[in-house]
């Protein structure tokens, strides 16, 4: 296989504050191909946030931010990258598209104007090129009047809009990255698959790279070639989609997929995991999920000794956990509401 | 029926207090809401209105009265308001209706001119200030400190005391007065707009800092310097008409109203009312950039009233 275009390697982002540090992402290692998506998946506060802004270089590069590990992409390192190198990958190269649209266009400025800006980071055209481009962007990411679009300004736009007029500065310049912070949370059903839609057919066109940072297994499941499950900062399994749906191997994956709601049989309750994720500042010894798992039930070296990332079934798939293949033996589907601790 | 609904639901809206709900088939356009609000405000209306009547009065003046504001008349000196001279005269018999009027031409264009220059010179220092942080920051926010512990009056009557008396260097002087303020404001408006997700999210489509600070966080700093600026255009007309009173400023036989209170001060035991009308059109004009200035910011910033 050639080299992937993204690669992090060894990626650890601390906070350091007056009342101790925040390890927000620990010795995470992973790899995007061409023409990939990823799926990263995770609860609030698990890191994946921070992780992108790290590939992005947006970081503040102070000494409360400290990191460590290596970010190739397409071979150079962004952590290590100048200031002007990055502001030439950004947007051209490598483009995130933010977690909230309602806040990510600036409120006094026209969408048309926000929109040239974006095209106009990276290369000088004249003015009637840019309008042109702009509309064509528009059109291209299905908005039905891209001219009066233009003249609008944000808060004259549904949140969808706004969600595609992101999209639209993002693909602008057709980016070899595409990376997508929770591109769907603020839509409803319908948008979201229109906007999903959208995300795909701009990957296809231009073999572009797409990380899809989201809570929403659903999405992940229908969009993504791999997944990477994250917990407390850490990679917690990682394999194909398929793999990671039907024979998860880490019992945190497995509490997502049981807490989905499942409209086929008939219960009427929903399967959370019991307990919330660990503060930050102070993680378990051992194992972070530890505390929550079914599977630990008390075993001392789930709470000693720090599980790492192993191979585990079929090739590509690993897991952090030191148990994986006790999870063989428990199907989806098998593990029924009585066995669970209701909270 | 989704109209009927949100008719129904219009006093109910959460929009903050003093901000209009929009009621249905209105354009809700929120510049528009705003200058509603501002509109509903009496003060700031009087403030326009007194402000509108100086303004004019200046603007017309020619035509308002026959007197010039310079010629002397030494045989009507010391006239008392009658209705030949409505204000009187001064001691060399100019009348003083018709400097007041001619001085407001002075004083008022001095003020705002003076504000203008103290915005564009803050402004910028203040926004780079607060963008970019570290060095420079250090560096401008110092000097800040420094011209801050002066008041913006001797700040002025220093600078006048440097560049000498006369027209441009009293509006410079005036103006570079108030600029350690527009330094402040705007830096703090740049600390709190950089950290918008529009900003980010500029940055991560690869704009650089100038299209930023241009873009985004100058126009989003317009509406605070806006009613900042009106505000301290009384303390402009403040600082000029006091450095006309130490007869500092515009040079006579100008009318400008600081210097006419300066002149009159001689006499003013004998003709009291010499001072009392230039005194009186300070006021009004101060007065009036204050409640403007009150208003507007009550209208676009519900956040800050009390």
């Amino acid at each position: 296989m050639s080299e992937p275009l993204l690669a992090i390697k060894n990626l650890s982002v601390t906070f350091v504050s007056h009342s101790g540090s925040i390890r927000a992402v620990e010795r995470v290692s992973l790899e995007v191909q061409r023409g990939e998506t990823l799926g990263i998946v995770g609860e609030s506060g698990s890191g994946k946030s921070v992780m992108m802004l790290a590939v992005m270089g947006l970081l503040p590069r102070t000494k409360r931010v400290v990191t460590s590990g290596e970010v190739l992409f397409q071979g150079g390192d962004v952590l290590r990258a100048s200031k002007r190198e990055l502001r030439r990958l950004r947007g051209r190269h490598l483009a995130l598209i933010p977690q909230d649209p309602m806040t990510c266009l600036d409120p006094v400025l026209r969408v048309g104007k926000q929109l040239h800006e974006a095209i106009r980071a990276h290369e000088t055209v004249p003015r009637a090129e840019v309008q042109r481009r702009g509309i064509e962007l528009l059109t291209s990411v299905g908005l039905p009047e891209p001219e009066r679009h233009c003249t609008q300004f944000p808060h004259e736009l549904s949140g969808g809009m706004r969600q595609r007029t992101m999209i639209a500065m993002g693909i602008a310049h057709s980016p070899s990255l595409l990376i997508a912070d929770e591109p769907t949370t603020a839509l409803d059903v319908t948008i979201q698959a229109q906007v999903m839609d959208l995300l795909g057919k701009a990957q296809s066109e231009t073999n572009t790279g797409l990380v899809l940072i989201t809570h929403d297994l659903g999405l992940v499941a229908e969009m993504a070639d791999r997944v990477v499950v994250m917990y407390a900062g850490r990679v917690v399994e990682t394999g194909d989609v398929q793999t990671i749906f039907r024979a998860p191997r880490h019992p945190y994956t497995r509490g997502l997929l049981d807490s989905l709601p499942q409209l086929s049989n008939d219960e009427r309750w929903l399967h959370p995991i019991p307990g919330n994720p660990p503060d930050p500042a102070y993680k378990p010894m051992g194992c972070s999920f530890e505390p929550r798992c079914f599977l630990a039930g008390g075993r001392a070296r789930c709470g000693t000794e720090l599980p790492v990332l192993a191979p585990a079934g079929v090739r590509g798939h690993k897991s952090a956990c030191h148990f994986a293949e006790e999870m063989v033996d428990i199907l989806p589907g098998t593990r029924s509401a009585d066995e669970e601790q209701t909270p | 029926m989704p109209q009927a609904v949100s008719r129904r639901r219009a006093p109910l809206s959460t929009a903050p207090v003093g901000q209009i709900a929009p009621r249905a088939g209105q354009d809700c356009n929120p510049r528009l809401d705003r200058l509603r609000v501002f509109a509903r405000n009496r003060a700031a209306v009087a403030g326009c209105v007194i402000l509108g009547l100086l303004v004019c009065l200046a603007l017309f003046a020619p035509l308002l009265t026959s007197y010039s504001p310079t010629q002397e008349n030494l045989s009507a000196a010391f006239q008392l308001p009658s209705s030949k001279h409505w204000l009187g005269t001064d001691d060399l018999g100019r009348d003083i209706f018709s400097r007041i009027i001619y001085g407001g031409r002075y004083t008022l264009s001095i003020g705002i001119v003076a504000v203008g220059i103290a915005a564009v010179i803050g402004v910028p220092l203040g926004l780079i200030s607060g963008y970019l942080q570290g060095v420079t920051d250090m560096i401008i926010q110092r000097v800040t400190d420094v011209l801050l512990s002066f008041n913006s009056f001797l700040l002025a009557l220093v600078l006048v005391a440097v560049f000498g008396a006369g027209l441009g260097s009293v509006t410079i002087a005036a103006g570079i007065g108030v600029v350690p303020q527009f330094i402040r404001l705007a830096r703090g408006q740049a600390l709190s707009i950089r950290e918008e997700v529009y900003v980010e999210a500029a940055v991560a489509f690869g704009s650089n800092s100038l299209t930023i600070l241009r873009r985004h966080i100058l126009r989003n700093s317009v509406t605070p310097v806006t009613i900042y600026a009106t505000l301290n255009a009384g303390v402009a007309i403040l600082v000029v008409a006091g450095l006309g009173f130490l007869g500092l400023g515009v040079q006579p036989p100008a009318p400008e109203w600081g210097s006419m209170l300066g002149e009159a001060r001689v006499y003013f035991f004998q003709y009291p009312y010499q001072m009392t009308f230039p005194g009186l059109v300070i006021f009004l004009a101060v007065l009036s950039f204050n409640l403007i200035g009150d208003g507007l910011r009550d209208a676009f910033d519900p956040g800050t009233r009390e």
